[in-house]
């Protein structure tokens, strides 16, 4: 059971992959960025930044811990 | 609320029909009433996506909550950006490129009419349901903050969103969104300058910050791994990406929203524009009920905040000891305000055991006083046989008392604009599913444009007149309104199997995801029963059944 999830875990990522890779020829350019490749990658790292802040935001004000 | 305030709150509303009606004048076409003749640009999308998603109680409910339990309910959201970029790269370019009106009609050009039907039906079920709920939750507590009967305030929000959706479609939706998400931040901002302002002279900010760290309500990020856990990191990250995916990718009153982007450019860049500020916004939301919560210090909060649960208990047999735990929570408040007050001067001066001493004594103060109001809720839902939680109330309570002249209207008015612009976008995306996929595809596939245009002015009032008869009697039907908000769980996840199935596997075929559809769904059926597994994680279960069970039966053909 464990295997075949596996297998159509696998099989899925590379299906979406493929479906990501084609849908980056054909479009116009996002603003700011060269591809939107980039753009998703400065989400990304938007995102952990942000999370990283929420963090520091939480040990920098946590009395009870500290 | 007062003179200033009422004329504040009509002009708004009067605005919000000229608006909708002037921006969706001339539709000639289900094209143009459902996608906008794909005109739109990226920054009214998106404003659009945000308002869909953002209802008068995640308003007026976020801020309770943090007033309560803190800022954790923000890692919810953390796999909202992930589930973004993921549905850009993905789904997004699909649908635009397969010139869809609606996500399910996709399934059919990828498996068969039946996988279509099964899933726009589980859409309309749904999301015609909570519709009525969307529409009901805010009108219990508005209603008493405007002091109208609650029928009333049902029919003026169903009626006014009804009202425009009908006249323009999906044009005027979008462009009501945006003036009401800005009137949204307007209000929010507003709220936390008022509350900072309200502060007394001698707290600062950073103060009230310290104060509120002491109590836990600003640990944003838990990081255990507890599954029974609503709000962990890993829960918003992972199981929330899930439940995003699904929402924004499956959900039909999202999708319709970027279908309309004048490009798969404006499309895809009305998804970033969430990814960045969605999770800064819920941010923010949380800070203003941490910050109320602090307010609430200085100023006396009532013992409970929903005054009718009072009524009840003071013509009951537990009026005496509502009262004994009234004067103790008098008292406790008195002590808890010196406490706060010696634990702000403690850490000013900086003296390190002074300041251990000054948090122990606030913390202990504080938890006594959550314990009075624990107490206070149990008598009251004794008294009146049903569960008393105050939380969406804390919030209004705080704009009808200290807002300022004028002020309450503009905010009342952001408040009624966070539930019209879900109920606006719901309707519309309801009717479209209702036109192209049941009406246009199985009843009458040969009429003309104009009779589908009629047709889908007519079912959108239809499904306005079904959202509030159903949001009228909501309060009577009580366990149905529960069951009603675990459909969506239900059948989010499993939805989102569907489409995975449809992109990513290329040899599943139609039967594989109608019976996966439906094995996805059991299976999370069965686990809210057999488990206590917070309902994060049912998506990510209904998701995986859909895309093993599907495969598994598209292998025998």
């Amino acid at each position: 059971m464990a295997l075949a999830y596996t297998s159509v875990a696998i099989r899925t990522a590379f299906g979406a992959m493929r479906t990501f890779m084609g849908s980056q020829s054909h479009d116009e350019r996002p603003p700011l960025f060269r591809t939107w490749g980039q753009l998703y990658a400065a989400v990304l790292i938007f995102l952990f930044l942000i999370i990283v802040l929420l963090y520091l935001f939480t040990i920098a004000f946590d009395e009870v811990s500290a | 609320m007062r003179v200033l305030d009422w004329i504040v709150f009509v002009v708004y509303l009067g605005y919000v029909i000229y608006l909708g009606a002037r921006k969706g004048k001339g539709s000639r076409d289900t094209r143009d009433y459902f996608l906008a003749n794909r005109t739109l640009p990226w920054w009214a999308i998106g404003l659009s996506v945000m308002a869909t998603q953002a209802s008068a109680i995640t308003f007026i409910g976020t801020t309770g909550q943090a007033y309560v339990d803190g800022m954790r309910f923000v890692q919810f959201y953390f796999g909202l950006p992930v589930a973004m970029v993921i549905l850009c790269a993905t789904l997004v370019p699909f649908f635009y490129r397969a010139n869809v009106y609606t996500a399910y009609e996709y399934l059919e050009r990828r498996f068969d009419a039946r996988t279509r039907l099964l899933a726009s039906l589980l859409f309309l079920v749904s999301r015609g349901l909570a519709l009525g709920v969307v529409i009901y939750a805010p009108s219990v507590v508005l209603s008493l903050i405007l002091g109208w009967d609650m029928k009333l305030t049902i029919l003026v929000m169903a009626v006014t969103a009804t009202t425009y959706t009908v006249l323009g479609g999906i044009r005027a939706v979008i462009w009501t969104d945006v003036q009401q998400m800005l009137l949204i931040f307007v209000g929010m901002i507003l709220c936390l300058l008022i509350m900072i302002w309200e502060l007394p002279g001698d707290v600062t900010v950073i103060d009230a910050l310290y104060l509120a760290g002491t109590t836990g309500r600003l640990r944003a990020i838990d990081f255990s791994l507890d599954v029974h856990n609503e709000f962990t990191f890993w829960s918003g990250l992972i199981a929330g990406s899930f439940l995003m995916l699904s929402y924004f990718g499956c959900d039909q009153s999202q999708v319709q929203r970027y279908l309309t982007g004048r490009s798969l450019r404006e499309s895809r860049l009305s998804l970033i524009f969430n990814a960045f500020l969605k999770v800064p916004m819920q941010f923010f939301i949380l800070l203003i009920g941490v910050m109320l919560f602090v307010f609430y210090h200085f100023e006396k909060p009532p013992l409970a905040f929903d005054q009718q649960g009072v009524q009840y208990i003071q013509t009951s047999a537990y009026r005496q000891q509502y009262r004994a735990l009234h004067v103790e929570y008098d008292r406790l408040f008195e002590a808890r305000q010196r406490a706060a007050r010696a634990f702000i001067a403690a850490r000013r001066e900086g003296d390190r055991e002074r300041l251990a001493e000054a948090t122990a004594t606030y913390q202990a103060m504080n938890a006594r006083l959550e314990e009075i109001r624990r107490q206070s809720a149990q008598l009251i839902s004794r008294a009146s046989g049903k569960t008393y939680n105050d939380t969406n109330y804390i919030f209004p309570t705080f704009v009808i008392r200290y807002v300022p002249l004028g002020f309450v209207g503009l905010i009342i008015s952001a408040i009624f604009a966070a539930a019209m612009s879900s109920i606006d976008s719901e309707l519309n995306s309801l009717s479209t599913a209702t036109v192209i996929d049941i009406y246009r595809r199985h009843l009458k596939p040969q009429a003309d444009e104009h009779h589908y245009l009629l047709v889908s002015r007519i079912a959108t009032a239809l499904w306005g007149v079904i959202a509030a008869l159903f949001a009228l009697y909501a309060g009577a039907l009580g366990s149905v309104i529960v069951a009603v908000n675990k459909i969506g769980s239900y059948f989010y996840g499993s939805l989102l199997g569907v489409f995975v199935l449809a992109i990513g596997v290329k040899r599943a075929t139609g039967r594989g995801a109608f019976w996966g559809l439906l094995a996805g769904m059991a299976s999370v059926y069965l686990a809210s029963r057999l488990t206590e597994i917070a309902f994060l994680w049912f998506n990510i279960l209904g998701c995986g059944v859909v895309v093993l069970v599907g495969y598994l039966l598209s292998l025998k053909r």
